[in-house]
Order: structure tokens, then C-alpha cells, then sequence
């Protein structure tokens, strides 16, 4: 019952975060120095052309009017027209969002898939060489732009050995996983160095605990000891990190997508950027917003599944 | 005066614009009388007596271009060429331009009858040509799109001529203008012409324009928003077919990853490859450049701010820089110098002499006549993350520099720049013009945009001045007029070219016969892939 008083407090802070987002993404809208006309038509465009698209765009009403209409819009779901699609910015975004979560879960897997184990060797060696080259090697990949990285990968493994497809989206499952791969690991070199040096510290951390100590006069040793006693407490301190790090990674597909031409919305929004689609790039930030807020609900939520002595309130 | 020749097939062009040209079009359109061009005889020809040429080659080729497509309206693909080229491969127009910068009839059957006062055109269209779902194409189609194109918000000024187009029956057209128009031709050739079913066959435009049909020599087969766009080759199309069986056009934004993915060849053509990687590409066997210089990059300067109200001083600002350097320095050698704000290809060559002159003394003399004889200060605004303005404007500063001219350099992101030309507030500020066609039409542009925001005190002069060109059929006479149009821009020194960048594509070896034209599109319906 706490759980669900918490969760429902929580899903009204998104509420009104995501309100906070949708003011400001329209103040924004306004603070810009030219209209939805001149931008839509550059310099090429007629003042008699600028008028009649500003009008068409109800952009020449009071701003109360305008507002009260966007906002009518979203409580409705409408996040409005797109100016370089000229469709709704809703379904753009649902041919591109799923791209985007693709990428994002795939990411995270690989997160897990090489943090857990990179940083349990790291942690059972304490100060061996094999250690301080996990530690190590890792900071490399902080220190490279993804841009780059992702340029590697594919230089690498899609034009010189041609294991991957060089950027796009392969159809099916298959093709999926395949042209989804290299993206998903330009995320997970910068974000494992993070989370491995997170985890392995909470690693050894969790090794000095009583409970470790009694589980390891009771013979328990090696992988079940790693997996049954130490993990399960070692890996809550690493999720809060986590939330932080989705927040980044998302931020992140704006340029690997376009690295790796994947048309997701990082694609789509330096599309839009590029001509000052302000609906769709209000869109995408709006839903973003709401993808991290409730990603970081889920993983607090998470805490007290993985470790019941935290107490929500 | 100098006239430069030009490499055969050169043409300057549109990063997104028109496609009108032709100088001589086979012929003026003169009173009765029905001009005729060679080559559109022959296509006409073959047409009538119903036989399409049978494929040739074949093969499937993917292309990754920086945008994805967009709008394949006529009117709305103003905006990207990208979705112009698509829809000059899905449609045709009465008449379209060839390799050669000459118009020729493509859904006409020959060149229009014209009146005797010059305001009736009669033009009658190709038997048997059908739409590419088989619907015969009748002048009802061509009324409809003509109309439609009238009221287009982006190109619908080329059309304002036309006051009313009659269809008397099913092959014949009759196009109403108000007054003389010696650029109608160049208008029905551009792609905001191309025809397109009636009614867009009982669907609304929206829906029709998400997977148009046109009588081209391709058609669309399949559009995945943000994936890809697939064209087959049009059976049903009534001249020389494509050669390719399909094109794939793939969005790929950065051009690093274009450049890798031709590599990896998992695409045949790319467009806009990093100039930085041209000559490696052009080194590297298995792969081929391809390029023509487009549009002119200027210099515009703000006639009603001081100090550039003075035309002595602007003079100054024209004659001190150095465009052989700029065309080292910012170009890599990609281009070459401009010394008139239209392309020399669309004006048979011409160059403004003035605008060509590089001669300090010659400046310091126009700054000692201004009412700044020692020199001033203005400000050029640009796009700071453009490939080419930043060091453009360096070079600007550094040339005027020597001639006691300070110039503050205001580089800021595209939206303020865009904004800073919209409420024209800047001094001095850069464009890439591209206007493809007959130099007319880009006048026209100049005078509908007021001089494209530069607020050219030379308004009202050129105004009557391309009005009076409208009405003079006769080319070379036109042509003179046009030249003195230049003459003045280019003394007046509000307009000041500068270079003209090359277009480029890169392309696997496989691919033969590419070639960009002087519409600025790749030719792809003549594009083979090597068995």
C-alpha cells in the first residue's frame, strides 16, 4: 500500500515536471526571434508568404489564446503539426520512438552484459594487474566523443571486416540486433567505465559485510557467493547511477543515430534542429522528459524490490 | 566586359530550386509559329508512333543523401533538393531541360504555338502518355496542375503570369498570360510544373503526396518514413526508359558515415561528400567523383546603413577582395570565382567585369571619393556553423584590412543569422544563391524577396527593368539585358559574388554514366550499373 501511495505521489511530480517542461518549451517557442513563417520559408520567403503561414499557424493570435490552444492539444495528446513533415509530431514519433527505445534497451543489456563481470574480476582482484586494467581501459572510452567512437566501430568492424552493416536499420529480428549492435556499444564504452567503477567499489564494499563473512564461514565460495550474497546488495547503489546514466544515454542517440543513420528520434531532431521544427523538437524533448521521469520511477521502485530495507516515502 | 568559357556541360545550380533553363530553346516562341528543338522532335517522334525504347542495363542502386525525403509535392520540394529530385523522377512536366541547358518537349508534343499577341500559348500534349497507374494524362491533368501550382506558397510567384488555362480537348492546352512572358517556357520546365492526375485522384493532397504517381520514368514502390524510399523503374513510362530496374534513397545525416558506407558498399552513390575526403575518394580505386560548380556564394551589403549606404565604399568592399584566394582557401580548389550573383552558366557566360576586378589601388581610390575616405567599420553576420562563411568572412576582414576597412565579424548559430536576414538588421551578411534556369527567373526571385533581404536601393531600377524583359522574346536581346542587370549589381556593389562551390556526389565504379545536370539533379534515368 506504501508502494502505491508512492508510486501515485511520484506519477503527479512527473505530472507536474512535465507541465514545468511544456511552459518553458513554450516560452522557448516565443523567445525565438523569428516566426514559424520565416523559418519555415528562409530567407526566400515573401512577407506576404510569412503572414499567411504565421496565420495559418493561429502564431498571429494573443499569446493566452496560443497557449491555452497548445496545451488544450496536449491534454489531448495533439503535440501539434510537424513543419518539416507536415504531419503530427505523434506519428513521427511513433515510427521513430521505437528505434530510439531499441537502441536504448539494447544499450543497457550490453551495460549489464559487460559491466557485471568486468567489475566482479576487478573487485575478486583488488589490486592485481588484471584490476587496475579494468579500471583502466575503460577511461579510455570516457574520453572518447561517441561521434568518434562510433566512426571507429564502423571503420573497424562494418568497412574493413564487414561483420556489421555500416549504419541503417536492418529489417527483422535479426537485422535489428545486427545494425543495432555497434550503436548500442559506442553508448555502453562510455557508460561501462562508469558503472564498472561504481559497481566494483560496491562490490568490495558488500565483501567487507558481516553477512559475506557468515556466508563464507558456511563454505559458500565463488560463483554462488558472487551471484547469491554479494550482487543482489552490490547493484543498488549502481541503479541510481543507472537513472542518471539513461538520462545521458538518451541524450547520447542524438549522435549516434546520426552516426550510424538509424531514424530514431536523435536522427529526427537534428532533422529538425536543422530547419527549426519547433513543434517536433518540443515533441521530442516532451517525451523525453517523460521517458527519463518515469525510467527513474521505475528504478526507484526497483530499490526497494532488490533491497527491502529501503523505505519509500 | 569578359566572357568566360565554360567546360562543355558545366552548369551551375540549385542546391534546391528551379529547374528551368535554356538560352536559345531551339527556337523563340514567336508569333504563330511553332518553334522546334532536335531532340524533342525526336522523343516527340517516337512517342507518337507508341514505341517506348525497350530497358537497357538494369540493376538496383541505394543512394544516401543528408535528408530524408520529405515533401514530394512540386511546390512544397522547393525547400530540399533532395525531394525535387524525387519528384522530377516520378513526374514530367509539358517540357523539361536537357543536358545541354536546352528546353525540349517532355508531356508536350512539340514546342507552343503563340499568338499573335504574343498572350495565347497552344500546346498540345503526346498522344498515348499515361500517368504510371496506366490513366491516360489529358490537358484536364495539366489544367489542374498548372492551377495548382499557381497557388503554391513556395513557387507560386513563377506561375502569376497565367491568368486562365483552357483545355478545348483532351490534348490540347491553352495557357492566358496577362502580359508578355518570354520565361513562360523556362516556368512550365521547372519542377513546380510537372503534372500530376487531376483532382490527385479523389484524395486529398496530404494523402496524395505521401505516395504521388506522375508520368516519369519512375515511380515509387515503396516509402518508409525515416528508413528509406524505393523507386522502380515506370513501364508504362512514353520515352526512353530508365535504365536502372530501382533506387533506394536512405537518409544518412552525417557525411563521415556516407563516405563509410559507400566504402563498405552498402551504398553505390553519395551525396555531398566531406570536401576534406574528395581527393582521397578520387585517389581510391573502385570509387569516382563527380561535380559541377553550383550557385554563387555573395557578399550582400546592406544599402541603408551606414556606412554601406555610400555606393563608394561598397564599390571598395568589391574591388578589394581577393576571390582567387577565397576560392583556394575556402573551396580546397572545389569551385570556382564568381563575379556575378547569378551562375555565368545561366547567363551564357557572361561576367560583370567590375565584379571580377581585383585591384587594391582601384579600391583605395573608391574609398578616398565616399564619405569615408579613411575608412569605416560594418559588421557581416553569418552562420557560424556553415562549412564555408566563418573562413569566408576571415578572408573578408583580412582582404579589407589592407585597405583601412575594419570589419567585425558576427558569426552566430543559423537561427539568429536567419533572423538577422528576415528583420534585416545585419550590415553585411553571406548567401549561397542557386537559381537554375533562365536568369530571369532569377531576377524575378530578387525582386519578389526584395533583393533577397539586402534591401538593394537598385530595387525599382531592376524592377522595370525585368519587366521590360518579359516581353522580349528574342534571346540574345534579352540576354543583353540581363547583362546589363549584372553590370549594375555588380557596380552597385550591394550584391557582391564571390565563388561558386561545386555540387559533388561520389559514386562506386560500378555506377557509369553519372553525371549532374544543369538542374543541379543527378541524371539518374540514365544512370547503368556495370555488370
Amino acid at each position: 500500500m506504501a508502494r502505491l501511495r508512492y508510486v501515485g505521489k511520484r506519477l503527479l511530480y512527473v505530472v507536474l515536471t512535465l507541465w514545468g517542461v511544456s511552459l518553458l518549451l513554450f516560452l522557448l517557442m516565443h523567445a525565438l526571434p523569428s516566426s514559424p513563417g520565416q523559418l519555415m520559408l528562409g530567407e526566400g520567403g515573401t512577407p506576404d508568404q510569412v503572414v499567411a503561414i504565421n496565420h495559418a499557424l493561429g502564431y498571429d493570435r494573443p499569446i493566452v489564446a496560443q497557449y491555452l490552444s497548445y496545451m488544450g492539444g496536449l491534454l489531448h495528446g495533439d503535440l501539434g503539426t510537424s513543419y518539416l513533415f507536415q504531419r503530427p509530431v505523434s506519428d513521427e514519433l511513433r515510427i521513430a520512438l521505437p528505434v530510439t527505445l531499441k537502441l536504448a534497451v539494447y544499450a543497457l543489456v550490453l551495460d549489464v552484459v559487460v559491466t557485471i563481470p568486468l567489475a566482479t574480476i576487478a573487485a575478486m582482484r583488488k589490486n592485481k594487474p588484471v584490476d587496475h586494467a579494468i579500471r583502466a581501459i575503460p577511461l579510455v572510452g570516457i574520453g572518447m566523443p561517441p561521434f568518434w567512437t562510433g566512426t571507429i566501430l564502423l571503420v573497424i568492424f562494418a568497412v574493413a571486416f564487414k561483420l556489421f552493416p555500416a549504419g541503417g536499420l536492418e529489417p527483422g529480428v535479426g537485422g535489428n540486433l545486427r545494425s543495432l549492435f555497434l550503436p548500442a556499444l559506442t553508448q555502453t564504452i562510455v557508460a561501462s567505465a562508469i558503472l564498472t567503477r561504481s559497481l566494483r567499489q560496491s562490490i568490495l564494499e558488500v565483501l567487507q559485510s558481516d553477512y559475506i563473512l557468515t556466508a563464507r564461514a558456511k563454505g559458500v565460495r565463488g560463483l554462488r557467493l558472487v551471484v547469491g550474497h554479494v550482487l543482489p546488495n552490490a547493484v543498488v547503489p549502481t541503479l541510481s547511477l543507472l537513472s542518471v546514466l539513461f538520462a545521458g544515454l538518451i541524450g547520447g542517440v542524438l549522435i549516434t543515430e546520426s552516426v550510424f543513420a538509424l531514424p530514431g528520434i536523435g536522427s529526427m531532431v537534428v532533422q529538425a534542429f536543422q530547419v527549426y521544427d519547433i513543434p517536433l523538437v518540443s515533441g521530442i524533448t516532451l517525451v523525453t522528459a517523460a521517458l527519463i521521469l518515469v525510467m527513474n520511477l521505475l528504478l526507484d521502485v526497483m530499490y526497494t524490490v532488490l533491497d527491502p530495507r529501503v523505505v519509500l516515502k | 566586359m569578359q566572357h568566360r568559357k565554360w567546360v562543355t556541360g558545366a552548369a551551375a545550380v540549385s542546391v534546391a530550386l528551379i529547374t528551368t533553363a535554356c538560352t536559345s530553346s531551339g527556337g523563340k516562341a514567336g508569333n504563330q509559329t511553332t518553334p522546334t528543338t532536335g531532340g524533342a522532335s525526336s522523343a516527340a517522334a517516337q512517342s507518337a508512333s507508341g514505341s517506348s525504347a525497350a530497358p537497357q542495363g538494369g540493376g538496383d542502386i541505394t543512394v544516401a543523401r543528408p535528408l530524408d525525403v520529405i515533401d514530394i509535392s512540386p511546390d512544397g520540394s522547393f525547400l530540399r533538393s533532395s525531394d525535387s529530385q524525387i519528384v522530377n523522377l516520378i513526374a514530367d512536366g509539358l517540357y523539361r531541360i536537357n543536358k545541354d541547358d536546352k528546353i525540349e518537349p517532355a508531356i508536350a508534343a512539340g514546342m507552343p504555338t503563340v499568338s499573335a499577341d504574343q498572350l495565347s500559348w497552344t500546346i498540345k500534349l503526346r498522344p498515348g502518355v499515361t500517368f504510371s497507374d496506366g490513366t491516360p494524362l489529358t490537358s484536364a491533368d495539366v489544367k489542374f496542375s498548372l492551377d495548382n501550382a499557381k497557388s503554391g506558397k513556395q513557387q507560386g510567384k513563377l506561375f502569376q503570369s497565367i491568368t486562365s488555362i483552357d483545355a478545348p480537348d483532351a490534348t490540347t492546352v491553352v495557357i492566358h498570360t496577362a502580359a508578355k512572358n518570354a520565361t513562360l517556357l523556362w516556368t512550365l520546365a521547372s519542377f513546380p510544373a510537372v503534372i500530376m492526375p487531376k483532382d490527385f485522384e479523389g484524395k486529398a493532397a496530404k494523402d496524395f503526396y505521401q505516395m504521388p504517381i506522375g508520368a516519369g520514368p519512375f515511380m515509387i514502390s515503396e516509402r518508409k518514413p525515416g528508413t528509406d524510399l524505393k523507386l522502380v523503374r515506370n513501364p508504362k513510362y512514353y520515352g526512353t526508359a530508365a535504365k536502372l530496374a530501382s533506387i533506394t534513397f536512405v537518409p544518412v545525416a552525417d557525411p563521415n558515415t556516407r563516405v563509410l558506407k559507400l566504402r563498405a558498399g552498402s551504398v553505390d552513390l553519395i551525396e555531398d561528400p566531406p570536401t576534406q575526403q574528395v581527393a582521397q575518394l578520387k585517389d581510391k580505386p573502385g570509387f569516382q567523383v563527380i561535380s559541377l560548380p553550383v550557385g554563387v556564394m555573395r557578399l550582400g551589403l546592406n544599402t541603408v546603413k551606414p556606412p554601406l549606404d555610400d555606393v563608394h565604399f561598397r564599390r571598395a568592399v568589391s574591388l578589394a577582395l581577393d576571390r582567387d584566394s577565397m576560392v583556394k582557401a575556402v573551396l580546397g580548389g572545389g569551385g570556382s570565382k564568381a563575379c556575378a550573383w547569378i551562375s555565368a552558366t545561366f547567363l551564357q557566360g557572361y561576367q560583370p567585369d567590375f565584379g571580377c576586378k581585383f585591384d587594391l589601388d582601384a579600391a583605395k581610390s573608391e574609398l578616398a571619393q565616399s564619405s569615408h575616405p579613411k575608412g569605416a567599420s560594418f559588421s557581416i553576420v553569418y552562420d557560424s556553423a556553415d562549412s564555408q562563411m566563418p573562413l569566408t568572412a576571415q578572408i573578408i576582414q583580412s582582404d579589407l584590412a589592407k585597405i583601412g576597412i575594419k570589419v567585425e565579424l558576427n558569426g552566430t548559430t543559423n537561427q539568429l543569422y536567419k533572423a538577422a536576414l528576415a528583420n534585416k538588421t545585419f550590415q553585411g551578411r553571406f548567401s549561397l544563391f542557386a537559381l537554375a534556369g533562365d536568369p530571369g527567373l532569377s531576377i524575378n526571385n530578387y525582386i519578389a524577396t526584395k533583393a533577397e533581404s539586402t534591401s538593394s536601393n537598385l530595387l525599382p531600377q531592376i524592377t522595370q527593368q525585368y519587366q521590360q524583359s518579359t516581353s522580349i522574346f528574342d534571346d540574345a536581346a534579352r540576354f543583353k539585358l540581363y547583362d546589363q542587370i549584372m553590370d549594375e549589381i555588380a557596380g552597385n556593389g550591394d550584391a557582391v559574388a564571390l565563388y561558386s562551390p561545386d555540387k559533388l556526389w561520389a559514386a562506386s565504379s560500378k555506377i557509369k554514366g553519372a553525371a549532374i545536370l544543369p538542374t543541379n539533379k543527378l541524371n539518374f534515368a540514365d544512370i547503368s550499373v556495370a555488370k
